[in-house]
C-alpha cells in the first residue's frame, strides 16, 4: 500500500491526539493506531486501495469501517476514536 | 496441568481442547516449548535446545493503563516489568520490575500505546499465560512466572527502551526485518532458536512480495485461513504460497501471531531473524 497520500494526515492527527502511530506490521507496511482502556483495547488502521478506509476494532467481536476520502480522513479518525474509548470504557 | 493459554489452536476449525497442545494428555505430558509435546518431566524432547535458546512471554492487552482524564498527559504504557526466562538455566529473572502506576477510577481513561521499536530482538511482554509456561520450567521459577503473569493486574510488561535499544545495538543487520514502529505479533511463548538442521517452512503472500521473514512449519490450506489465523496485514492476501529452504544454523523466533488488523490470529509463526539467500523461497503457488 501505498500512504504517502495519507501521511501528512496522519502524522498530524497523531501529535494532536498524542497517538503513536505504528507503521510495521510483519513484513508489510502499515498505519495503525492502539488505543487501551480501563476495560479492553481497540486498534485503528487505515487502508489506501484507491479508497481510503479507517477501521477500528476492539481485538475480539466489535469492528467498524470509515470509507473516506483524504479530505474527512481525519474526522473519521476522530470518528473511529471516539469509538474506540466507548469500547474500552466499557464490558 | 494448564490449558493452553493461546486458546484454540486452530482458528476457524472445531477445536475445543484447550489441551490439544499435549493431544488431550495433560497429566502426562507437558509441552515445554511449545513445539512438540512430551513425556512430563522433561523426560525427550526431540526439538532443538540450542544453548542460547530462549523463551519469553508474549505481549498482553495492558488493560489497566492509565493516563490523566483531560488527555494532555498521554503516557506511555510501556515498560512496568518484563520477563525474560533461560529454559537452559531454569531460572526466572524479573527486570524493570517498578510497579506499574494506577489512578483512582476517576483518573483512568486511556492510554495510547506506544509502538514496538525493534530491530532484531525480541520484545517479550506477559500474558496470562504463567499456567501453560508452568509446564516448561522448574516448578519454583514456574510459580513465580505464573504469579508474574496473573491477568489479575492486566498489565503490560515490555522491556525497557533502554533495553531494546541496547538489544538493537548489540544485533546485526536487521536485513529482512525492517527496524521501526511496529505493531506487535509475536505472542504465547516466545522462543528463539538457531535451527539445527536444514528445514522447510512455507511462507505466504500476495503480489510480487516473494521474500519476507514470517514463515509458517505447516502449509496453510487456503488463503482465507491464513489471513485469519496468521493476523496477516491488510495487504497480504496470501493469494501464493511458496517453500522457503532455512539452512542450519538460522537463528529464527517461534510464537504465536497476536490478533491485530481484524485478523484473531493464534496461529504457530516462525519469524526469521537474519538473512537467508534470496534463492532459498521458492516459486510461489496458488493457494485456494
Amino acid at each position: 500500500m501505498n500512504f504517502s497520500a495519507v501521511d501528512p494526515t496522519l502524522k498530524e492527527w497523531s501529535s494532536r491526539n498524542r497517538m503513536p502511530l505504528s507503521t510495521q506490521y510483519q513484513d508489510a507496511e502499515v498505519r495503525s493506531f492502539e488505543l487501551v482502556g480501563p476495560t479492553g483495547r481497540a486498534q485503528i488502521w487505515v487502508e489506501v486501495n484507491g479508497d481510503i478506509t479507517v477501521h477500528v476494532w476492539d481485538y475480539r467481536k466489535r469492528k467498524r469501517s470509515f470509507s473516506v476520502d483524504r479530505s474527512t480522513l481525519s474526522d473519521a479518525l476522530d470518528d473511529a476514536l471516539r469509538v474506540a474509548k466507548a469500547w474500552c470504557s466499557t464490558p | 496441568m494448564s490449558a493452553d493459554p493461546l486458546g484454540l489452536h486452530d482458528p476457524g476449525q472445531a477445536d475445543l481442547n484447550l489441551y490439544a497442545y499435549v493431544r488431550g494428555m495433560a497429566l502426562r505430558a507437558v509441552d515445554p516449548l511449545g513445539l512438540a509435546e512430551t513425556a512430563a518431566g522433561f523426560g525427550k524432547d526431540h526439538r532443538p535446545t540450542e544453548a542460547n535458546m530462549s523463551v519469553q512471554a508474549g505481549p498482553a492487552p495492558p488493560v489497566n493503563a492509565s493516563v490523566p482524564e483531560s488527555g494532555q498527559e498521554l503516557q506511555s504504557v510501556a515498560t512496568p516489568q518484563s520477563l525474560h526466562v533461560s529454559q537452559r538455566l531454569a531460572h526466572l529473572s524479573v527486570v524493570d520490575s517498578k510497579p506499574l502506576e494506577q489512578s483512582g477510577p476517576s483518573e483512568v481513561l486511556f492510554a495510547a500505546l506506544p509502538p514496538v521499536r525493534i530491530g532484531k530482538a525480541v520484545v517479550g511482554a506477559v500474558t496470562g499465560a504463567g499456567g501453560r509456561i508452568a509446564g516448561a520450567l522448574e516448578k519454583r521459577a514456574a510459580t513465580k512466572l505464573a504469579d508474574a503473569a496473573s491477568t489479575e493486574g492486566a498489565q503490560v510488561a515490555t522491556l525497557s527502551s533502554e533495553k531494546i535499544a541496547a538489544a538493537n545495538a548489540g544485533g546485526s543487520a536487521p536485513g529482512l526485518l525492517t527496524a521501526g514502529s511496529r505493531v506487535p505479533n509475536a505472542g504465547g511463548r516466545i522462543i528463539s532458536f538457531v535451527t539445527p538442521e536444514q528445514r522447510t517452512f512455507y511462507r505466504v503472500y500476495s503480489g510480487d512480495s516473494s521474500v519476507g521473514s514470517f514463515l509458517t512449519s505447516v502449509k496453510p490450506r487456503s488463503s482465507a485461513f491464513a489471513r485469519e489465523a496468521l493476523a496477516l496485514p491488510p495487504g497480504n492476501q496470501a493469494t501464493f504460497v511458496q517453500e522457503v529452504i532455512v539452512p542450519a544454523g538460522t537463528r529464527i523466533q517461534r510464537s504465536r501471531a497476536l490478533p491485530a488488523f481484524g485478523r484473531r490470529g493464534g496461529a504457530e509463526q516462525f519469524e526469521l531473524l537474519e538473512h537467508i539467500p534470496v534463492g532459498n523461497f521458492g516459486p510461489g503457488v496458488p493457494l485456494p
